[in-house]
């Protein structure tokens, strides 16, 4: 901006902003700290804070502003140039492989369970399985879009692809996934998940678990693709340093494996398209798909109702942070039922939901303050609503509008613009009438082939 | 590839960071000089209690200055196989899993004033929710604490994660500094 700032933050941040200011080459900015948490705090203690002290420094809050924004300039403060990082050998210090493995651990490069620790030997196997040089360029990954963006080669996510125990032939699919530069652990408060689909031929060539247990630890491939995008994530994005670049209040243990599971493209009745094909890509054609949410529900639950119906119930009141948009995981007998009541395709069924949802009360007057104060003021259709109470369902969707298409927010690469907010994807083993539901939205798709 | 560390004296202690830190030498030198050492000793004592008991079972008399000396040759050849062998097999050579990270240009900061009287200085919410008490309890203290500058509190554009640059130009055009709260 060119003009004498001083940032405040609060004082739980202290790491990460020293850590940013440094990373966007301001290593001496006059930050002033304020207590934690400002918000949501009533306006008596925040008159408190302001006349009291930076937590951090003890200087009175008021007086270090002034002084940040008057004081002179040391001769570093006005000085430019380039600030130095730490080297990247290619290879580390040789040791024994339990030192390594605790090295490992130590430094953050992994996720807290064993790996296989990645002798050139292994990296080698592994490279085999792509026709593209080790050196080519992957791409760029950065845990928020206020940190900077780590770079990387095809090698170094053969390294990450070791440590995870993938085989070589589940490389491609890695590859893919590290193209799209969207890292599994966003660095957020509020705890992101994220979500990998595979569809296509290599599904079955590399042993992929579309049936029983699909989401759950029961399969190699499905295991150690969706692992090797968090060890990715950490060692090629830069993520996963709590307080630094990566701020999940209470985490998210679906960061372990990240959903990684394939689509049942077997188990889609009949005019159902396989989520690539949605996406555009042939059926021929190998892809990943990649989701970003926070939560899943699993839904174990008999009704008279149609379970078409249930999953609209479901729906309407689903909530956590992402309530604009959803993914329904259906069990292939769960799709096959809700085809017979009328859904010729997902689209339609997708539509239907985004008609046929409102919003709980509460949920929507606490989202649209403007409208609340329509209502108090007697505006229609606000007032008829408010006076059904906070409690009744609101006639608005969550799930008709368009998906923010902010790419630097969500890391996509792609323009995509879905009709309604809701996906729906198909797999599992049939064994009951179950399915599962979260708050994910899509992200983007990648070819797999291309990494062949 | 230079493994070399930066030259310190030896710690003593023997994590990998403190090796990282403080080894003079090539690291693989640094571990024959300690952790190999000791496994020739311990290779050593097991050694010599084999041969006691060879000796034991075939009711062989010592012959004590001659088997003093036979027994010393034994060990210090022991001693500099197994040094050798246990390090080769102990030690592996893996490769860094980490990417790249750019450059940092540093960015020199804005001048300073003097002063602030008679000048205008712009609060800038970003809007994180529910913290306009705090920042309106800060534009009321600093319009009290400073009278002699004009205090302007301002939002920024649209959400938190958003740029405005109008309002930076804005800012650069009439204001002599700027405070810039974001939430939380």
């Amino acid at each position: 901006m060119g003009v004498s700032t001083v940032p405040m933050i609060t004082q739980r941040f202290e790491e990460l902003v020293t850590t940013i200011a440094f990373k966007k080459g301001i290593p001496n900015m006059r930050i002033t700290y304020t207590p934690h948490p400002i918000t949501d705090r009533p306006a008596d203690l925040c008159r408190e804070f302001v006349a009291g002290n930076n937590p951090i420094s003890g200087r009175p809050m008021l007086e270090e502003i002034y002084a940040g924004l008057t004081r002179p300039l040391s001769a570093a403060d006005s000085k430019g140039g380039f600030l130095k990082r730490d080297p990247r050998p290619r290879l580390l210090p040789s040791d024994t492989a339990d030192n390594l493995m605790e090295y490992f651990h130590k430094h953050g490069y992994t996720d807290g369970n064993p790996i296989i620790l990645p002798t050139e030997e292994k990296v080698q196997e592994m490279l085999k399985a792509t026709s593209h040089e080790p050196d080519e360029w992957v791409g760029q990954m950065r845990p928020s879009p206020p940190h900077e963006a780590w770079y990387y080669t095809v090698e170094m996510v053969a390294v990450n692809a070791v440590m995870a125990d993938a085989k070589p032939e589940y490389f491609p699919v890695i590859l893919a996934i590290a193209s799209k530069g969207v890292t599994s652990m966003f660095s957020s408060t509020s705890s992101f998940a994220r979500m990998v689909v595979v569809n296509g031929p290599v599904v079955k060539e590399i042993g992929m678990n579309t049936g029983i247990g699909a989401l759950g630890p029961v399969n190699h491939a499905n295991s150690t693709i969706g692992r090797c995008w968090t060890l990715i994530s950490k060692n090629l994005g830069g993520s996963g340093k709590p307080g630094e670049t990566y701020l999940g209040s209470q985490g998210n243990s679906l960061n372990y494996n990240n959903l990684c599971f394939p689509e049942n493209e077997d188990g889609l009745p009949a005019g159902w398209k396989p989520l690539h094909v949605q996406k555009g890509f042939d059926k021929s054609e190998s892809v990943v798909s990649i989701f970003s949410g926070w939560s899943i529900n699993d839904i174990a639950w008999y009704s008279p109702l149609p379970i078409h119906e249930v999953i609209r119930g479901w729906l309407e009141h689903f909530f956590s942070f992402g309530t604009t948009q959803a993914t329904l995981i259906l069990d292939p007998i769960v799709a096959a039922d809700v085809a017979s009541n009328g859904y010729p395709t997902k689209e339609t069924f997708a539509r239907y939901l985004a008609d046929n949802t409102g919003t709980p009360g509460w949920l929507y007057w606490s989202h649209n303050p403007n409208a609340l104060e329509q209502a108090k003021a007697g505006v229609e259709p606000y007032a008829g609503w408010f006076k059904k109470g906070k409690g009744a369902v609101v006639p608005v969707s969550r799930y008709k509008g368009r998906r923010r298409n902010n790419s630097n927010f969500m890391a996509s690469q792609d323009n995509n613009e879905p009709t309604t907010s809701i996906e729906i994807v198909v797999t599992g083993g049939g064994t009951n009438t179950f399915w599962s539901g979260g708050d994910f939205g899509y992200v983007g798709s990648a070819s797999i082939d291309q990494w062949r | 590839m230079d493994y070399t560390m930066k030259h310190h004296e030896a710690s003593g202690k023997s994590s990998p960071e403190s090796i990282q830190a403080n080894v003079s030498m090539p690291i693989t030198s640094y571990y024959k000089h300690h952790s190999d050492i000791r496994k020739s000793f311990y290779f050593i004592f097991k050694k010599r209690i084999f041969i006691n008991f060879i000796s034991y079972t075939r009711k062989e008399k010592p012959m004590k200055s001659k088997s003093v000396c036979i027994l010393f040759v034994i060990l210090l050849a022991a001693i500099i196989a197994s040094s050798g062998l246990a390090s080769d097999e102990a030690k592996i050579v893996v490769m860094n899993p980490r990417g790249i990270q750019p450059e940092i240009r540093k960015i020199p900061m804005a001048a300073r004033p003097e002063t602030l009287d008679g000048k205008m200085v712009y609060i800038v919410d970003t809007k994180y929710p529910n913290t306009k008490p705090f920042v309106e309890a800060l534009h009321a203290a600093l319009k009290s604490k400073y009278p002699k500058t004009t205090w302007v509190l301002r939002d920024k554009f649209a959400g938190y994660m958003d740029d405005d640059p109008k309002l930076w130009n804005e800012i650069k055009e009439k204001g002599a500094g700027a405070i810039v709260l974001l939430g939380h």
